[in-house]
């Protein structure tokens, strides 16, 4: 068992939704992103056009944050999540610096989206569940799959550009989209095997 | 070429405490090869105790710099991460070289004489010379802590760890000098003309490794050649190749020719200065010009 993902970078319009919902989800105050879209030129003109590529935690199979994490608060569990024990990380932000997906990022403070005044209902919820002075990231949406759910990013998708599932199972839709349409990871030379395939790239 | 963006996860801090551990390290390194060799040692006794107290000052830069300090500790419970970690191999690291290298310094004053072992006692050199097989240590790790990180092709390369303890050494010989002014004729002329001698080749060989630093950064690819862009500072070009190296190598020359010890005195500690300043600002322009490479076409 591997969770793993597909993102279809012909169906993706970047819109944006992704970003959205999974700050809805995991109530992210401003400046931080577990989930983010970049925007990029490809071809030569008279044929270029505008890409899209949204990046979320690749949770790697040889993760450059765990190797580097001095405390052990970064682990990764068998079905190839790689998680953040908060109550381990020191904040020393050395993960932020070694994940080459720019994946990770540093809590330093914790703002509400209406001014220092003006907390959502919403807001005073999520913000219980935020550990500041520790580094944060994408989790798959861990607390959804344990109840049976697909991350937000792939459930919101209105193109239907992400898939979800099981990359050791050869007949999950995940693992045939990418045997299919020919999937690719970035960065691949790093040799950190991410778990986060791009198709039609 | 496209202005690209610096890293900002880590700041002044860390450069104060990569700094501070090199500087210390090399101190101590100094001191007790000077001790060892039985020469000017009111200085280097001092120099001893300095070195471990700038490595631990350094280590408390680095406290400062956690998001939840109150967690350091966990430095100290996880050992399984040493395995893996430069950070956690850095802590223990400098750790041990405190310890050791102030119960090698400590017993040579008055106040710490209860403790059982003299610096000149077998024991005593034997934590000497572990402390300072430590320190040569401390001083290449901070080249290994940033050089682990692949996706920043400035700090991914071998030339960094070289590069930080040549620089270190420098500065622990200048902070030597500088310990030795206020002692009187602690050193004397012929101290003078001696460690400046070492400090002359010592800079020679850090602008040659300097020089093949950044040539080698210049050729490995887009990435690294905008890190280089972005050292190309005055603060960096000033700073450190010209006040913090070419300036002192000059006074250092001069000060061969010179035979009246209070001038000789003064100009090798305002090289000292410089050459510590320097030192600072090299390290800075290394943290803050750290690129991570790009992922695939060109962002917009």
């Amino acid at each position: 068992m591997r969770y793993g993902m597909a993102i279809d970078l012909k169906r993706c319009v970047g819109c944006n939704s992704c970003t959205m919902v999974c700050r809805m989800e995991n109530g992210t105050p401003p400046g931080i992103l577990y989930n983010r879209v970049e925007k990029y030129e490809i071809g030569k003109y008279p044929a270029a056009r505008m890409q899209f590529r949204p990046i979320p935690c690749m949770h790697c199979q040889e993760p450059a944050c765990l190797k580097v994490c001095p405390t052990g608060a970064t682990y990764q569990r068998d079905d190839g999540i790689v998680l953040i024990d908060h109550e381990k990380c020191m904040g020393c932000r050395y993960c932020v610096l070694a994940c080459p997906y720019e994946a990770r990022q540093f809590l330093g403070k914790i703002d509400n989206y209406f001014g220092p005044e003006t907390i959502t209902p919403w807001e005073t919820v999520k913000h219980q569940e935020l550990d500041k002075g520790t580094t944060v990231k994408c989790t798959f949406c861990v607390r959804r799959l344990e109840r049976g759910r697909e991350p937000a990013c792939v459930e919101t998708c209105p193109a239907q550009a992400r898939y979800f599932g099981d990359l050791d199972d050869p007949e999950s839709e995940v693992s045939k989209i990418i045997a299919f349409q020919g999937g690719t990871v970035l960065k691949e030379e790093l040799g950190t095997r991410p778990s986060v395939y791009y198709v039609n790239v | 070429m496209n202005q690209a963006e610096s890293q900002k996860t880590w700041g002044w801090l860390i450069v104060l405490y990569i700094f501070l551990a090199g500087m210390g390290g090399g101190t101590f390194l100094c001191s007790f090869a000077l001790l060892f060799l039985g020469k000017y040692t009111d200085a280097a006794r001092a120099g001893v105790l300095i070195g471990p107290l700038l490595v631990l000052l350094g280590s408390l830069m680095l406290i400062f710099d956690l998001g939840s300090p109150v967690r350091a500790y966990r430095l100290f419970t996880t050992p399984a991460t040493l395995l893996s970690s430069w950070m956690i191999r850095g802590a223990w690291i400098l750790t041990a070289f405190i310890i050791l290298g102030l119960a090698y310094a400590l017993p040579a004053f008055s106040t710490f004489q209860w403790l059982p072992w003299s610096p000149a006692s077998g024991f005593g050199q034997g934590i000497g010379i572990a402390a300072a097989l430590l320190a040569i240590i401390v001083m290449v790790y901070p080249g290994l802590l940033l050089g682990v990180i692949k996706s920043i092709p400035l700090w991914n390369t071998s030339a960094l760890p070289p590069l930080f303890f040549l620089s270190s050494l420098d500065a622990g010989l200048a902070t030597f000098v500088l310990l030795s002014l206020p002692i009187t004729s602690a050193i004397g002329m012929d101290g003078f003309h001696l460690l400046g001698a070492i400090d002359i080749v010592l800079i020679i060989l850090l602008l040659v490794v300097l020089g093949a630093y950044v040539e080698i950064l210049r050729q490995t690819g887009t990435t690294a050649a905008s890190s280089i862009h972005l050292l190309r500072t005055p603060l960096f070009i000033g700073g450190v190749i010209i006040a913090g190296l070419l300036l002192p190598l000059g006074i250092l020359i001069f000060n061969i020719f010179i035979a009246d010890v209070q001038l000789i005195g003064a100009l090798a500690g305002i090289a000292g200065v410089l050459i510590l300043s320097g030192g600072l600002l090299l390290r800075l322009g290394v943290v803050k010009s750290g690129v991570r490479i790009a992922m695939g076409p060109a962002r917009t």
